[in-house]
């Protein structure tokens, strides 16, 4: 359910929206704050309030300018893991050429459909945050599959049908870790309770500028409504970065429909 | 795109010049629409929010130079183990029966001189850029030949691990090549950039001399950091980039002999 209300979130136009929105509750609240107390009131406060703001913003800050960088981060290794998977896939392709048939035939079969999968059932389901079953009832098969050819017993061809074999199953385990760990990367965003502390940071660091008391009550407008807007700005772009495979903003399959079009063209396919 | 392929220090005259120029029309403006006397007494308040916008600011500018310097070494390193693995390829060849002998050493050379004159310039170009297909074509083949041998030696076996590090490194520098910093993270950072210079334009400094000059100078920094990891951002496109001398001096190698 999470993940669901996650890619809706994710639009570029509700992104648009929590902006304004933002930017108009912050301006809102300190229109209120003015008529309710004076200027000149709040004004003897500015230096002590100045002292703990200095504190509570720069804190914040460096929360919310991590947090940009780490999602970032985070972004970049879920297109990495992608291109990573690609290619154990496209290995195990080939590999599988120089096994005796029809396992051989079997495996860049199974190969292929989870290449093919991936791309048309498992992408739009892990905008939600979910996987597909058939993905991992073909990984499981491609998996037994391999696990059940027969270890080589021609003496003169051992050696090298034994580094072919530990190849291959290297590649397998390869395989299943990348794939977990970008299913991983579509379903976990930062815990809830780190989203609370931005949030509710976000509006303490705002609401507390309507303490201090400016002469000039445009400009005290004008920086509100500037704090408002990179503050929830990078809100979103922490949100729309943390899910790398949810909403208008995500890592495409191109790795594996590269894989598909080189199964397709390439001369070591038996299929 | 444009500016990415222009001369880097004109051009990045030319923007710096732009944004400072704009941010003195900025500051003029605001000192004549907000009088000193008002803009004065606000100093202190306004120095301390704008405290934290220009934390933020300057911690996600700072991040941002310092990892696209990263990847642009990550992406020098993946490039030199790439050549490298052609030119022991090529090497190990040698060790290979008639025709595959042959065919590989062909094949290397063919990669090498192929991926340094053809590949190079269609690197990132498109986020989908899959490089040259007769690139991907010579190294599929070489793959393929590699596979399709039966090795009767360790040192022959050798060469289906080379030949697999090839591919992955090929994919990673492909991959490289269009992976900078995301759209949003770039509207974050102009936009930010942006609210910190103009922050400035409401303090009160007797003295506008003094004030235009730290706009002036706080301008010049932020604007030449952005044009930096903007030049930067994608190892092997523009002027800053990434060279394919590994791989000629793989091909010069692979000649040599």
């Amino acid at each position: 359910v999470q993940g669901k209300e996650a890619s809706k979130i994710m639009r570029i136009s509700t992104g648009l929206l929590i902006v304004a929105l933002a930017i108009l509750i912050a301006v809102g609240g300190l229109v209120l704050v003015q008529r309710l107390y004076s200027t000149d009131q709040r004004k003897q406060h500015n230096d002590v309030a100045g002292f703990i703001y200095a504190v509570l913003g720069v804190s914040y800050a460096v929360l919310l300018g991590l947090m940009l960088i780490a999602v970032w981060e985070k972004w970049n290794a879920a297109e990495a893991l992608t291109t990573d998977e690609a290619n154990e896939l496209a290995g195990i392709f080939w590999f599988a050429h120089a096994l005796p048939q029809p396992e051989g035939r079997h495996i860049q079969e199974l190969v292929r459909s989870y290449a093919q999968v991936v791309v048309e059932e498992e992408w739009p389901l892990m905008a939600q945050g979910r996987s597909s079953p058939k993905a991992w009832d073909t990984l499981d098969e491609l998996r037994a599959t391999i696990l059940g050819l027969k270890p080589p017993t021609d003496a003169k061809q051992m050696g090298y049908d034994q580094m072919r074999y530990e190849e291959i199953l290297v590649q397998l385990h390869d395989l299943g870790n990348a794939r977990r760990e970008r299913l991983l990367a579509a379903e976990q965003g930062l815990p809830p309770i780190l989203w609370v502390v931005l949030f509710l940071g976000g509006v303490i660091t705002v609401g507390f500028t309507y303490l201090f008391g400016l002469n000039n009550t445009l400009v005290h407008l004008l920086m509100v409504a500037a704090l408002a807007l990179i503050i929830s700005m990078s809100l979103f772009t922490v949100a729309a970065l943390d899910y790398p495979f949810s909403g208008d903003i995500r890592i495409h399959p191109s790795a594996y429909e590269q894989d598909l079009e080189r199964f397709r063209e390439s001369k070591l396919s038996d299929l | 795109m444009l500016i990415r392929e222009a001369p880097i220090l004109l051009w990045g005259v030319v923007v710096i010049l732009a944004a400072v120029a704009f941010a003195l029309a900025g500051q003029a403006l605001v000192a004549r629409l907000v009088p000193m006397h008002i803009r004065v007494a606000d100093n202190t308040a306004l120095g301390t929010i704008y405290s934290a916008l220009y934390v933020l600011n300057a911690l996600a500018l700072a991040f941002s130079l310092f990892f696209v310097g990263s990847s642009y070494r990550e992406a020098e390193t993946t490039t030199n183990t790439e050549a490298h693995t052609v030119a022991d390829l090529y090497q190990l060849a040698d060790q290979f029966p008639e025709p595959q002998r042959h065919r590989m050493q062909d094949l290397c050379r063919s990669y090498a001189r192929v991926v340094a004159e053809e590949e190079w310039p269609l690197l990132g170009q498109g986020r989908a850029s899959r490089g040259s297909p007769h690139a991907q074509a010579l190294a599929d083949e070489l793959v393929q030949t590699v596979e399709d041998f039966e090795p009767t030696t360790s040192t022959q076996e050798q060469a289906l691990t080379l030949v697999q590090s090839l591919d992955d490194h090929r994919e990673l520098r492909l991959l490289q090549s269009h992976q900078g910093i995301p759209a949003l993270l770039w509207i974050v950072l102009l936009v930010g950039g942006v609210m910190t210079i103009s922050f400035t334009f409401f303090f009160g400094v007797e003295g506008s001399w003094l004030h235009r000059a730290s706009i002036t100078a706080l301008t010049v920094l932020v604007v030449l950091i952005l044009y930096t990891i903007y030049r930067v951002e994608y190892p092997f496109t523009g002027h800053i980039q990434v060279r394919p001398a590994d791989f000629e001096a793989a091909l010069h190698s692979m000649k040599g002999e």
